[in-house]
């Protein structure tokens, strides 16, 4: 048997297997491409947690309630922790989590552009739990299925953990909608920043995604970016109206044809700029992050110090 | 050094893998595991693994592959961490050591990987998973596990009130918690979109 | 309970409470920027129970006050620096990581030998909230402990971070034990222990661990500050902490 015919056949059973439902695990045989993209979307997916945790960590000192303080120290605790979930997952691909770690803080490596956008007010919070987080759920919900055991595994535990995150947030929001006139313009003031860097966290429409038909066919994502942007627009556009916060697009409608909600013009040319390092906190991101690392390299070397004299 | 990671949920259940953690030493990893995947309720118990001492192969390779193998022999670039320990593990023991044998039993239900399903004596981490296939003949394994019972780093019984207890007072990382505020925006999500439903001249704003 | 017992116990659950609250906003400053994830992880954990001791005894104070929950939230945000009660050890900025867990641990073995006492209160409330708060401080125990022993024993340089931590922390951590208007009548009451023997135990136990990593802790003679007096770097903690629910006193966050 020639060594092409060995790798059709050992994909073709590899695609019945995911065809059965059945989870791929890490000693499983997988083809090359799949393993890449997988390490390329499970590491990504791991720096946003990380990176993730800046924006908000941003407002822990300054949380105006012991209640608000307690809810945001866990939430931005779970984000860590799911960094942990996924950068585990990520290595049971085959490669460490210091390879991964070195490629964020090289700049090299990319996570959701979403993070590069700075909190400027107490009600980005609640707008960032409650749509970004929201957003992120939906994106989650659909990987909670991946064929990837523990990628699979990880988003299911994440999404359970989520739940909560977007809960606090929208609980705050619908709160100060309705509060004194000082929470309501911060909460619309959140709403106007954030709302489209959130429609642009699905990624880019359909047609121009390169990657969505192979991971699609492979179990990996089980819907299109443009899917996955439409539910979660049916699902916050009418909750936002309904909280008398306007949706800062003048173009934004209700298709009575399709019964969906549609958006105006997502602004790409912005997107790309973000994802190729020029948002308005990319450099202070990645700064703080090397700032941790470097500040916490005498503290590994001492635990590996003693650890190795025992 | 990485960890591997099994919680165990109540007393009458196995210890299953849930994920791994860095850390210097076995203390410190059992500290990590707590804080990484006991944040939530359900945990009474916690095992810590180094990732070295677990040899690990997949009914797949076994069925494919019936000769033993040396990392050597291996099929082509599979990204195993675990399995490329092998060689080291191999050489590990010439006399009877008790092995903790770890297996995954089904290929659907996501959340389970391989859980602990006892021990078996043995030479070396391969006789391990031949006395564990003899030892655990059902229901089929698919993925299996094995380490030297001496490897497992475990939690204290009397530790669980402090490790593992309070995190069920921490209420406000359930989404429960915010029931009023969900429930509230979801009547009148249902009431704005059966508004715009039954009037299709409805203004966006 | 008459009018002084009240009013003094008032001014011991004040200064635990502030104690726990300010540790837990220090703690907290971590999250996202501790040298592993891991530890990201664990100070957050750190300081959500922290902040949860803080809220057991506020309510507490609530309690003897005849107020509602909602005075824990005033105290924190609407009161100014004169007026907290928490020791100077804890409002110093987190420094190294090396300063963070000495204070931790220093404090971590401050109410490791007060809780156990104090959940023998004859005040019902108290020495409840003190056995509940003991249950987790088994694992900041231990987390802190373990830190100490490898900082303190890792390397030159983390020794030496751990000395340079010692040196300005020593002085202060008396202050957790300095006597308070009225002690001897909540001592005489069975309210609360007395602190003077605590603070022998608590320099037994403190004394064993800097020897096992060979720090030294500096010669001074012991402060008497008393908890009503603060550094600046309490007014600038505060004005960053209460500078959001300052913007709108009326509003319900």
């Amino acid at each position: 048997m020639t060594q092409a015919t060995d790798i059709t056949l050992k994909l073709a059973e590899f695609e019945t297997r995911i065809a059965r439902g059945e989870k791929i695990e890490p000693g499983d045989w997988m083809p090359d491409d799949y393993r890449k993209q997988l390490i390329r979307m499970i590491s990504q997916h791991a720096h946003s947690e990380i990176v993730g945790m800046l924006p908000e960590g941003n407002y822990i000192t300054r949380a105006p309630s012991l209640r608000r303080k307690m809810v945001l120290i866990a939430k931005v605790q779970d984000e860590g922790g799911h960094g942990q979930y996924l950068y585990h997952a990520a290595e049971t691909l085959g490669i460490s989590r210091d390879e991964m770690e070195q490629a964020l803080l090289a700049g090299k490596a990319k996570y959701s552009s979403i993070f590069n956008y700075p909190t400027l007010n107490w009600a980005d919070i609640g707008i960032i739990g409650w749509l970004v987080d929201g957003a992120a759920i939906k994106n989650q919900t659909m990987l909670a299925h991946c064929s990837y055991g523990p990628y699979s595994r990880a988003m299911v535990r994440i999404c359970a953990e989520e739940t909560f995150h977007q809960r606090q947030g929208k609980e705050m929001i619908v709160k100060y909608a309705q509060g004194t006139s000082n929470q309501r313009q911060m909460a619309q003031d959140a709403l106007n920043r954030w709302w489209g860097p959130v429609l642009m966290m699905f990624g880019p429409h359909d047609s121009d995604s390169p990657n969505s038909e192979v991971l699609i066919r492979w179990g990996v994502k089980t819907q299109s970016n443009d899917t996955v942007r439409q539910l979660f627009l049916d699902e916050v556009v009418p909750e936002l109206m309904a909280i008398g916060v306007q949706i800062p697009d003048p173009q934004l409608r209700f298709d009575a044809e399709s019964k969906h909600w549609k958006h105006g013009p997502i602004d790409w040319a912005h997107f790309w700029q973000v994802v190729k390092g020029n948002g308005p906190m990319n450099k202070e991101r990645l700064a703080a992050r090397n700032q941790a690392h470097d500040n916490g390299a005498w503290v590994r070397d001492a635990v590996t110090a003693y650890a190795s004299r025992k | 050094m990485r960890y591997e990671i099994f919680k165990q949920d109540a007393p009458n259940q196995p210890h299953s893998n849930v994920g791994s953690v860095h850390a210097p030493d076995a203390e410190m990893a059992l500290m990590h595991a707590r804080d990484v995947y006991g944040r939530r309720p359900n945990a009474v118990s916690m095992w810590a693994v180094p990732e070295s001492e677990i040899y690990a192969t997949s009914h797949e390779e076994r069925t494919k592959n019936q000769e033993p193998r040396t990392k050597s022999q291996e099929p082509e670039a599979q990204g195993s961490r675990l399995k490329a320990q092998s060689s080291k593990l191999m050489a590990h023991g010439s006399s009877p050591t008790s092995y903790a044998v770890f297996r995954k039993t089904s290929q659907r239900r996501s959340m389970t990987y391989v859980a602990y399903a006892g021990t078996v004596e043995a030479n070396t981490p391969e006789d391990a998973v031949t006395a564990a296939m003899h030892k655990f003949p059902n229901p089929t394994t698919f993925v299996w596990w094995v380490c030297p019972e001496a490897a497992i780093s475990k939690t204290e019984a009397e530790a669980t009130p402090s490790w593992f207890e309070p995190a069920k007072d921490k209420v406000y990382r359930q989404q429960a918690y915010y029931g009023d505020a969900a429930r509230q925006s979801r009547r009148q999500r249902t009431e704005l979109v059966s508004k715009l439903m039954g009037d299709e001249t409805q203004d966006e704003a | 309970m008459n009018a002084e017992l009240t009013s003094t116990l008032d001014s011991r659950v004040l200064a635990l409470a502030d104690d726990e609250l300010i540790l837990a906003h220090r703690d907290s400053e971590w999250t996202g920027h501790a040298p592993m994830i891991e530890e990201d992880i664990a100070l957050a954990n750190i300081a959500q129970d922290e902040l949860g001791h803080a809220t057991l005894w506020y309510d507490i104070l609530c309690d003897l006050r005849g107020q509602p929950d909602e005075h824990a939230d005033q105290l924190v945000y609407f009161r100014d620096a004169a007026d907290w009660r928490n020791a100077q050890l804890l409002e110093l900025p987190i420094g190294d990581w090396a300063f963070t867990m000495l204070r931790q641990f220093l404090f971590d073995q401050f109410e490791w030998v007060l809780l156990p006492a104090l959940a023998k209160s004859s005040h019902i409330a108290v020495a409840q909230a003190a056995a509940k708060v003991l249950r987790e401080e088994i694992y900041h125990t231990r987390h802190s402990t373990a830190w100490v022993r490898r900082l303190g024993q890792g390397t030159a340089e983390s020794h030496r971070r751990m000395q340079t931590a010692l040196d300005v922390q020593w002085p202060l951590a008396s202050q957790l034990f300095v006597p308070m208007l009225g002690d001897a009548a909540l001592v005489a009451a069975g309210i609360w222990p007395d602190m003077a023997p605590l603070q022998q135990q608590w320099l037994a136990k403190v004394s064993e661990m800097l020897a096992e990593c060979g720090l030294v802790a500096p010669a001074t003679a012991a402060t008497r500050i008393s908890r009503h007096t603060h550094t600046e770097h309490l007014v600038n903690l505060l004005a960053d902490m209460q500078s959001v629910a300052r913007l709108d006193p009326q509003a319900d966050w």
